[in-house]
């Protein structure tokens, strides 16, 4: 494998988290994951070596979202949320109590406002920095910060009641 | 008083050493905020559990094809290699001295805690904010070389050598690197690796010459820096895989790889 496939190949997982953090439903996810790694590698010329590639792959989800999926997801708005059983046939049952909890808390994303989502998506699940993700949407730091407020005070109150229960 | 803004950018990580002391200390004397606290982290603690499973799941094949077909298997050798690490490194890397494993790498003549202004026509390092960042080059074998996994000696002329990784007192990751006429400290901010120390090599002594006694400059920097490493292979692919950010307790971000860590570290040894 070529460098460039090897750090795609690497980063792939990754993409695919982000995905499912962006997206409806599993499915949506890996549509989403497949259009990204298509887009990578016929834009590869595109790509500054010695600059991150991560970032890089992240924007182009980003943006691939922000045409399709987005828009898909505002369509479908108003129909059924995604069916949780169409994985039970082969997860045994601790995968499958898993499973159901990523598909709840990809359903507590989808109610927040898109551009909270991709903020909580990139700081909350990938794991990068408020500088990082400004660079990132090119916005400034503060907007940034405020949007991750904004979106952690929304899942808490989503989710913060199930969470005490425990 | 700390609103929601600074308390959820204190548990991100995203304050000042000062002012994260100052939210710290709040947080401890007022158990209204630390229940806040709690939840939030509670939160933060069930997304990132519930979406690290994606990272374990199986690729559709249809990716993997496009990409080149042996995704799943580089992925899973990978995992494989980190996990063979004997359970007594992280026990013997504690006790081994940080200058002692630099010092049998490359003699340093270097003054502590001073930046060379390096001219340097091949761009291994550049301003930003009036700090000095690396770039190009040293930028991209900071974000991904391991020092357990790349080239040895015999590199090219004008490669990077990464020595080893760090974690800073002030929780930042740091990695020390060599490479022809040139060695030094980086530590991670964000995006970007600060350069925090740097010193000439002199190029007859050969890159990777065994030095009988290292300069004490760059030795007595690193190891005044120094709160915890040099980190063996595992912990090194774990970081890079969280990107190198710091780690610290009281915030939400854990190293994505936490877990490969603990069974490494609770091993027979520990």
């Amino acid at each position: 494998m070529q460098p460039f496939e090897r750090e795609l190949t690497a980063l792939l997982p990754r993409l695919r988290r982000f995905a499912h953090a962006l997206s409806r439903s599993p499915a949506d996810a890996d549509d989403l994951t497949q259009a990204t790694a298509e887009r990578m590698l016929r834009s590869r010329h595109q790509w500054e070596p010695g600059t991150r590639f991560d970032a890089w792959a992240f924007r182009i989800m980003r943006n691939l979202w922000v045409d399709t999926a987005r828009s898909k997801a505002r369509l479908e708005k108003h129909l059924a949320p995604e069916d949780e059983g169409m994985n039970i046939g082969h997860d045994p049952s601790e995968q499958l109590e898993v499973r159901s909890e990523l598909v709840a808390l990809m359903e507590a994303l989808t109610r927040l406002p898109d551009e909270q989502r991709e903020v909580i998506a990139l700081v909350a699940i990938e794991g990068l920095g408020y500088g990082e993700v400004a660079r990132l949407l090119d916005l400034p730091v503060g907007t940034v910060s405020t949007r991750v407020m904004r979106g952690r005070l929304a899942l808490l109150a989503m989710l913060g009641a199930r969470g005490h229960d425990r | 008083m700390i609103d929601d803004g600074r308390l959820i950018a204190w548990l991100d990580g995203e304050l000042g050493p000062e002012e994260a002391r100052a939210v710290a200390a709040a947080v401890e004397a007022d158990p209204d905020l630390a229940t806040r606290a709690e939840a939030h982290r509670q939160v933060a603690d069930r997304l990132r559990s519930a979406f690290a499973v994606v990272l374990k799941q199986a690729l559709r094949p249809a990716l993997t094809d496009a990409v080149g077909g042996g995704a799943a298997e580089v992925v899973s050798l990978d995992r494989k290699r980190a996990l063979r690490q004997p359970p007594t490194m992280t026990t013997r890397r504690l006790k081994l001295p940080v200058w002692a494993r630099i010092a049998a790498i490359a003699p340093l003549a270097f003054a502590a805690g001073y930046v060379f202004r390096l001219a340097a026509p091949d761009r291994l390092m550049a301003e930003r904010d009036g700090r000095l960042v690396a770039a190009g080059g040293l930028a991209h074998a900071l974000d991904v070389q391991l020092a357990s996994t790349q080239p040895g000696s015999s590199a090219h002329t004008g490669a990077i050598r990464i020595l080893l990784s760090f974690r800073a007192r002030d929780g930042r990751v740091c990695r020390s690197w060599t490479t022809v006429g040139q060695a030094g400290i980086a530590c991670h901010d964000g995006p970007t690796w600060t350069v925090a120390a740097t010193a000439a090599v002199p190029r007859e002594a050969g890159q990777y010459r065994m030095a009988s006694g290292g300069d004490p400059g760059l030795l007595a920097t690193m190891d005044a820096m120094v709160a915890e490493g040099p980190f063996n292979a595992a912990e090194e692919a774990c970081l890079r895989q969280d990107q190198w950010r710091r780690s610290v307790l009281t915030t939400m971000r854990q190293p994505v790889c936490e877990n490969r860590r603990g069974a490494i570290t609770s091993g027979p040894a520990g």
